[in-house]
């Protein structure tokens, strides 16, 4: 066993103990994490080294067997897997004992979570169409789950929505790859351009993509993501926007850059429905008047912009654009999951997430106000985050390609941004008489360590930026 | 004679001004300001004079050297300051803002002492500058309304002033390329700059129209400070004339005929509405305009005649320095008159004014005779288009100043007492009063020849008393009064228009600020029937999409498998 | 160990903003004397820097974080004269703030970004190529921001939302076109006369699209109309804030810009070539002008030195924009030159608003009597603004009205003149009614003045009257501006 298979076994292995020994589920739950962490890193470490790796489960070569595949986009992937999936842990596993409400929760989160691991560090190893479309499975569930897990109202009915929409985007998926079966007689990911050649191929390639922009959550085909992400636990919110949502446009990603020119159409359908979505969640996110709403529509807006990106990669392995794409996949991951962790430490101060009660007299901003400014500014874009260093990347290359409408639309995507991020941060400073009853500081102050340490991690990824970028030096295509 | 350093000359008024920011030192620095000009005048006195100093390392590196006719004006500006300084210690020594008034004054002191001693543009300029802005001290003092206008109409042309000069030392330094004042003479400097630097000196000098600000400004500042503005400050503008216009080097009849009418527009003007005055100060004020334009005149003629620059321009220094003189004692003399509350004491210190006046209206005898002759006589040799007219201006000056004179006297012997007046006041007017009739012998101007009186020097004179006693018996047998003029001239007549007051008003509602978030309501989250519908839709919009479109050709090589 | 000096004086702040930011506001001892510790050190450092750049030497640190991207940090003469008006203003500041805040609220988050803001100057200062001037810029405005609305008030958030509206546009576009010209050229270091090549022949377009995309990204900072609205606003922050924004930070690193941009990105010779330095002085001109037309309305004391300071930094951009080396210096010793009068002026008004709540020019009646020593500093800014020697204001003007002649503009001198008479316009009157008028009957002070209030303006009043009397001696601001023009315009 090596790093690739200990990376799809461990967190499974661990999520079954999780799930039969609940006493232990903490325990487990952080070691696997930890593991998981340590081996991802371990992995880009070689990867970043010596290249990239494959190893065929079983013995069976591909375009016939299992192929797991580990390059430097993967390896990316995971190492931002594990990170954002240690923050969360950190942040779960260190909540106070008394909070007897939340017991049952926290001992149910652990198995969902390491499923969602496990499932996630599959798909990025997977190098197949029929194994992305079974690592979707689980990991469609297991994020349902991790919705649901709230127990409330609302979180239940969003959990139900978003698993009909996962089931929708899973069966068009399988749909696809199955015509893909039929027309090629292969599955394994450089089948795409061949796919391209025929009618049927064609079909099987929009039919894929249709799926993948349901997970992604890809406007217009968002309707399910903002009441599933606002109404889930915090931690869960954190794992769902900064990880689950990415698994899609990660394949999205592998899928554009393996088919070259010949997914053109494709790729301008994304580029376009991202621009949408940059807008439609800007919009929304605007007029939110819900903290964790606003957020949820932020990251509609900010996968629209790396869909964006992905959409006008050249394909080519050299491209500039979407090294951007993976870097803001990157910063988005780390900023989005500081945002909530943050946003779930605010409303547990206030007792409530309504933004325009967020001014406080007696309670001055402390760190998870100082967190969220920081996710904040990474996801407008602003230096030193990596953010920014993706967002000059994105909008180098294209003025490379002298596409200056798309130059445009980046550029308006950021002012809103701004504009609705600013409405917190703004809040967040201000003074006045709209105290709410509940304000109370939580007892446990380090519990803002998690959302501190991720939104770092996304400031200090800015200054570090060469070490994602060369990693993706080592990428197939 | 004892060697003075030459940057003592502005150091020690300046350390002066430094030391009475430590309040315990003040009682010093006031016993200690009549004697801050002494360097300057032993500088001035020295023979042979002192050795030129340079700092390099001081602002855009400067040399201080006393030069030709720069001694003579060092020397009576010096005494001025001096006996005006000693006047004011006294004068204002019960006053509540005289540490101001003395900052302000030595400051003044050291610009003008010093302006006379640079030899480069900036330390020139920062002298000029530093006298004129102070003066807007002095001339504020006293905070009256007067004063409020006075101190408005004087800053706004000092300024501009500043402005002009500053604009004309560029232009000159840039087309000469020379950092020295002398270099500013030179017939390289574009005309422009020539005007610009001239407008700058002619607002200090007071030549109309640029006089506006001077009655009004010698009538609110207390009395030593207008002796020193008139007597000396004056006489910076034409000292800067005297250096930077191209004198002595070629004819220039157009900016000579300029200048020539503004000088007799002065010597008319000035006595016409020097007599409409009721303030004593005021009085004296227009005489120095008119005394000015003389001056002014006679730089004028030296532009149409360079050839007769050579006598002019001593009988020039003569004049400014006699003026000085004389300027400065009637105006010291006005705060002797406050202080002389017996009518016999009274008599006494008009007969004693009577001496400097009788000095400026040129009486045989006199420095003011002496210096006139001076100049006529230079004007005699020169040979213009408008000569002829000098000898009819020259008479109109001197009658005007004799009617002047007349009328400050009689202003003067009407003025009330002022009894917190210190009777001491008087000493310095009688030093001051002293220098008139001696001060010619006193400053270096070189030998003075010995003049012999005609009856005709002194028919303005008569003229003027005949003048006088004419008006003064026709008001009488009609029963009229002369009503004083406002002071400001046509500034008088310009007023503000009175701003109506603001509406009482409640403010305006608060605008709700957040532009970019409309209306706030429940967003309606969609049902996966409509979901569901979204996605069949796309998902058949890609495949048709892609089926529709032409596929592409196969890739020529078979794509491997991913491994590495 | 000397090549780290750079990256030393920069964590000098940057690193004690964390510790600050974390600190609990009781802790106000502590938080002083780190505060005063770093800032000494930066001044020690510092001169350390300048000594060792004037003796030729050069420090050049890199770090890339992407390929052809470096965050890259130097030390020229250039950045030198900045470093040292940053550091010593800093210092003075942040005494000045210390007293200022005594007692108030949120002082760890204030004196927190006051440091960040101070570091990101400073990386400003020593950027050494246009992605890490853009990266320090645009940290520049997150960390004034908490500054601007530090008092709470709707009214300051007004303000910050103005404030980040401008900032973060111009950021926006000094970020396109930092990424236009990286894209076209490759890597855009900072080297003196230039670096763009035959770029300007090939295609001039775009490389005048770009100046002018810069120019507006930091034109918002400088200022420059129509882009100046944020600073006469701003002006509701606390008055050490105030300082810090107009004289050593915000508005600074504006015309900062501005100079890299022309001097070192594009050069002199190619900024001429492209027929955009005549429009960039005619812009300059026009809001030295209007700055100077609308502080002559404005009662309120900040406001009208706020509405000074768009005219006054304008003349930085005048002299960069003038192609004469003359201008130059006149430019280059104005930015140091604005930046101590500016300060002194503000530190006054802020003394004069704690010590007698007089904000307003119509309320500074006998202001001389009551507060000698804040007048007196005030005079002296005021008198250094409109240019009266021997103060630092007129060297600035003197070498600017020279390099306008030299570079065949005399409209220049024109210009200085009339903005000379508007600055005494709406300065002159401030005097008369602090000097000459009688303070209202029964004034009682609000609040005592302790050193720390009145030492700073003191000092830096004692620096406008010795950066203009000594401006010829070597280490005077204008005599190292000459140093760096030298080597511009060689």
């Amino acid at each position: 066993m090596n790093e690739t298979s200990l990376l799809v076994s461990l967190p499974l292995i661990a999520a079954l103990v999780a799930a039969a020994w609940p006493r232990a589920a903490t325990i487990t739950g952080v070691i696997a994490t930890l593991g998981n962490a340590g081996l991802a890193v371990v992995l880009a470490i070689r990867i970043g080294q010596g290249g990239a790796e494959a190893e065929a489960l079983g013995g069976w070569a591909a375009p016939l067997g299992i192929g797991f595949a580990a390059d430097g986009l993967a390896a990316l992937m995971l190492v931002m897997t594990a990170l954002v999936g240690l923050g969360v842990s950190v942040q779960v596993a260190g909540a106070p004992l008394p909070d007897a409400g939340r017991t049952g929760q926290r001992t149910a989160f652990w198995p969902l979570w390491l499923a969602t691991l496990g499932a996630m560090n599959a798909l990025f190893l997977s190098a197949d169409l029929f194994n992305l479309y079974v690592t979707f499975e689980i990991l469609g569930l297991a994020a349902v789950g991790l919705t649901a897990l709230s127990g409330t109202r609302t979180a239940l009915r969003a959990a139900f929505d978003y698993l009909s929409a996962g089931l929708a985007g899973s069966l068009l998926l399988l749909l696809g790859v199955a015509l893909a079966y039929a027309t090629a007689g292969r599955v394994d990911l450089a089948v795409v351009p061949e796919l391209a050649g025929s009618h049927e191929g064609r079909v099987a390639l929009g039919l894929i993509f249709a799926g993948l922009a349901v997970k992604a959550a890809l406007f217009p085909l968002h309707f399910w993501m903002p009441a599933a992400h606002s109404s889930a636990a915090p931690e869960a919110s954190a794992l769902l926007s900064a990880l689950v949502v990415k698994a899609a446009i990660y394949v999205a990603l592998r899928l554009s850059i393996e088919g070259g020119a010949a997914v053109e159409l494709l790729r301008l359908v994304l580029a376009v429905a991202g621009a949408g979505a940059m807008l439609w969640g800007a919009w929304h996110a605007l007029r939110a008047d819900r903290l964790k709403l606003l957020v949820a529509h932020s990251t509609v807006a900010q996968v629209g912009l790396i869909a964006l990106a992905i959409g006008l990669t050249t394909g080519a392995r050299d491209g500039t654009i979407w090294r951007a794409a993976a870097l803001l996949m990157l910063s988005h991951a780390l900023a989005k999951a500081a945002m909530f962790l943050a946003v779930g430490r605010i409303t547990e101060e206030l007792g409530h997430d309504r933004i325009s009660g967020l001014n406080r007299e007696e309670l001055r901003p402390g760190a998870a106000e100082f967190a969220f400014a920081i996710a904040a500014i990474s996801l407008i874009g602003l230096p030193p985050t990596a953010g920014f260093v993706g967002k000059w990347l994105l909008l180098d290359g294209l003025i490379d390609r002298g596409a200056w409408p798309w130059v445009a639309l980046v550029l308006l995507g950021t002012v809103l941004s701004a504009a609705y991020l600013a409405r917190v941060v703004s809040r967040c400073l201000r003074g006045g008489p709209h105290v709410a009853p509940g304000a109370r500081r939580p007892a446990w102050r380090a519990g803002d360590a998690a959302a501190l340490g991720l939104a770092t991690a996304a400031l200090a990824l800015g200054l570090a930026s060469a070490l994602p970028l060369t990693l993706l030096d080592a990428t197939l295509t | 004679m004892i060697a003075v350093p030459l940057w003592l000359v502005p150091a020690l008024p300046l350390a002066l001004v430094a030391l009475s920011l430590i309040p315990g030192a003040r009682p010093v620095v006031r016993a200690l300001v009549p004697v801050a000009p002494l360097p300057a005048l032993l500088a001035a006195l020295a023979d042979p004079v002192p050795a030129p100093v340079r700092l390099d390392w001081l602002l855009l590196g400067t040399e201080f050297a006393v030069t030709g006719m720069a001694r003579v004006f060092l020397a009576f500006t010096a005494l001025l300051w001096a006996l005006s300084a000693w006047q004011a210690i006294r004068l204002l020594a019960a006053d509540a803002g005289r540490d101001r008034f003395i900052t302000c004054f030595l400051l003044a002191m050291t610009g003008n002492l010093g302006l006379l001693l640079a030899q480069d543009i900036a330390a020139f300029y920062t002298f000029f500058a530093a006298m004129s802005l102070a003066s807007w001290g002095l001339v504020l003092h006293a905070g009256g309304p007067a004063q409020m206008l006075a101190g408005r109409v004087y800053i706004s042309f000092a300024v501009a002033g500043e402005i002009a000069l500053f604009a004309g030392l560029s232009l000159g330094a840039f087309a000469t390329g020379e950092v020295q004042l002398a270099a500013m003479a030179s017939l390289e400097v574009p005309a422009l700059a020539t005007v610009l630097m001239s407008v700058g000196f002619l607002v200090k000098l007071g030549a109309v129209p640029l006089h506006l600000w001077l009655p009004l400004a010698h009538a609110a500042a207390p009395a030593p400070a207008s002796a020193v503005l008139s007597g000396a400050m004056l006489k910076a503008g034409l000292f800067g004339l005297m250096t930077v216009l191209p004198l002595g080097s070629v004819a220039a009849p157009e900016s000579a005929a300029a200048l020539a009418a503004m000088a007799l527009t002065g010597l008319i003007l000035a006595p016409a509405l020097g007599l409409l005055q009721a303030d004593p100060k005021a009085v004296l004020a227009y005489s120095s305009v008119g005394q000015m334009s003389l001056m002014a005149l006679g730089l004028a003629a030296a532009l149409a005649a360079p050839e007769a620059w050579p006598a002019i321009g001593p009988a020039l220094v003569l004049l400014a320095a006699h003026h000085a003189f004389a300027k400065a004692a009637l105006f010291l003399g006005v705060p002797a008159v406050w202080a002389s509350s017996g009518p016999l004491l009274r008599s006494a210190v008009i007969v004693g004014l009577a001496v400097p006046a009788l000095a400026l209206a040129g009486l045989p005898g006199t420095t003011g005779w002496v210096a006139k002759d001076a100049l006529k006589t230079a004007l005699g040799e020169a040979s213009f288009g408008w000569h002829v007219w000098l000898g009819a201006a020259l008479f109109v000056s001197s009658l005007g100043t004799s009617l002047l004179m007349l009328r400050a006297g009689a202003l003067l012997i009407r003025i009330e007492a002022r009894p917190g007046t210190p009777r001491d006041v008087g000493l310095p007017w009688l030093a001051m009063t002293g220098l008139v009739v001696a001060g010619l012998w006193v400053v270096p101007v070189g030998s003075v020849a010995p003049l012999t009186a005609s009856l005709q020097d002194l028919a303005p004179l008569a003229a003027a008393a005949l003048l006088a006693g004419l008006f003064v018996a026709g008001t009488r047998a009609v029963g009229l009064r002369l009503a004083p003029m406002p002071p400001g001239e046509i500034l008088a007549l310009l007023q503000r228009a009175p701003t109506s007051a603001p509406v009482l008003a409640l403010p305006a509602p608060p605008r709700r600020g957040h532009a970019l978030v409309p209306r706030r309501r429940e967003p309606r989250l969609p049902r996966p029937e409509r979901g569901a519908l979204a996605i069949l839709t796309v998902a058949a919009a890609l495949a048709l999409a892609m089926a529709v479109t032409a596929p592409e050709p196969p890739p020529q090589s078979q794509a491997t498998a991913p491994a590495g | 160990m000397t090549e780290l000096l750079p990256l030393a004086i920069l964590m000098t702040s940057l690193g004690i903003a964390p510790v600050i930011l974390a600190l609990p506001d009781g802790w106000s001892r502590l938080r002083t004397a780190l505060n005063l510790t770093a800032a000494g050190m930066k001044l020690a450092l510092v001169a350390w820097l300048s000594w060792a750049v004037a003796g030729g030497a050069e420090f050049g640190l890199s770090l890339e974080i992407a390929p052809g991207l470096a965050l890259a940090l130097k030390a020229d003469a250039l950045s030198v004269l900045f470093l040292a008006l940053s550091s010593v203003l800093w210092l003075l500041t942040t005494i000045y703030a210390v007293g200022y805040l005594e007692g108030g609220t949120d002082r760890s988050r204030f004196f927190g970004f006051f440091s960040l803001c101070v570091a990101s100057t400073v990386g400003i200062a020593m950027a050494a190529n246009l992605f890490t001037f853009v990266v320090f810029f645009e940290l520049l405005t997150l960390a004034t921001w908490p500054l601007v609305v530090h008092r709470g008030s709707a009214e300051a958030h007004r303000a910050g939302r103005i404030y980040l509206v401008y900032t973060l546009g111009g950021g926006l576009a000094l970020t396109l076109g930092a990424v236009w010209l990286y894209a076209l050229a490759g890597e855009v270091p900072f080297l003196p006369r230039g670096v763009l090549g035959d770029l300007p022949q090939t295609d001039p377009l775009a490389v005048t699209a770009i100046f002018v995309l810069l120019i507006a990204g930091v034109g918002v900072k400088a200022a420059l109309v129509p882009l100046h609205g944020w600073l006469p606003v701003s002006m509701v922050a606390p008055a050490p804030v105030s300082a810090l924004l107009h004289a050593v930070a915000v508005v600074k690193s504006g015309a900062f810009g501005i100079m890299r941009i022309v001097y070192d990105v594009y050069g002199v010779e190619t900024v001429e070539a492209l027929g955009l330095a005549l429009p960039l002085a005619a812009l300059a001109g026009v809001t030295i002008l209007y700055g100077s037309i609308r502080a002559l309305r404005q009662d309120d004391l900040k406001t009208r030195l706020a509405y000074s300071t768009v005219s006054q930094v304008s003349y930085i951009t005048l002299g960069v924009a003038l192609v004469s080396p003359v201008a130059a210096v006149g430019g280059l010793a104005h930015l140091i030159h604005q930046g101590i009068m500016k300060i002194t002026l503000f530190l006054a008004a802020g003394n004069f608003a704690e010590a007698r709540g007089v904000k307003t020019v119509s309320a500074m009646d006998g202001m001389g009597r009551l507060m000698p020593g804040a007048t007196l500093a005030f005079t002296v800014g005021a008198f250094g603004m409109i240019g009266v020697p021997p103060l630092a204001g007129f060297v600035s003007k003197w070498y600017l009205g020279a390099g306008g002649l030299d570079a065949g503009q005399p409209a220049v001198i024109a210009l200085l003149a009339g903005s000379s008479l508007l600055n005494a316009a709406y300065f002159l009157p401030i005097l008369h009614r602090a000097w000459f008028r009688d303070p209202p009957e029964g004034a009682v002070p609000k609040r005592r003045i302790g050193w720390m209030l009145a030492l700073p303006p003191a000092v830096t009043a004692a620096l406008v009257v010795a950066a203009g009397l000594l401006a010829n001696a070597p280490f005077s601001p204008l005599g190292w501006t000459r140093f760096i023009v030298s080597l511009e315009y060689l």
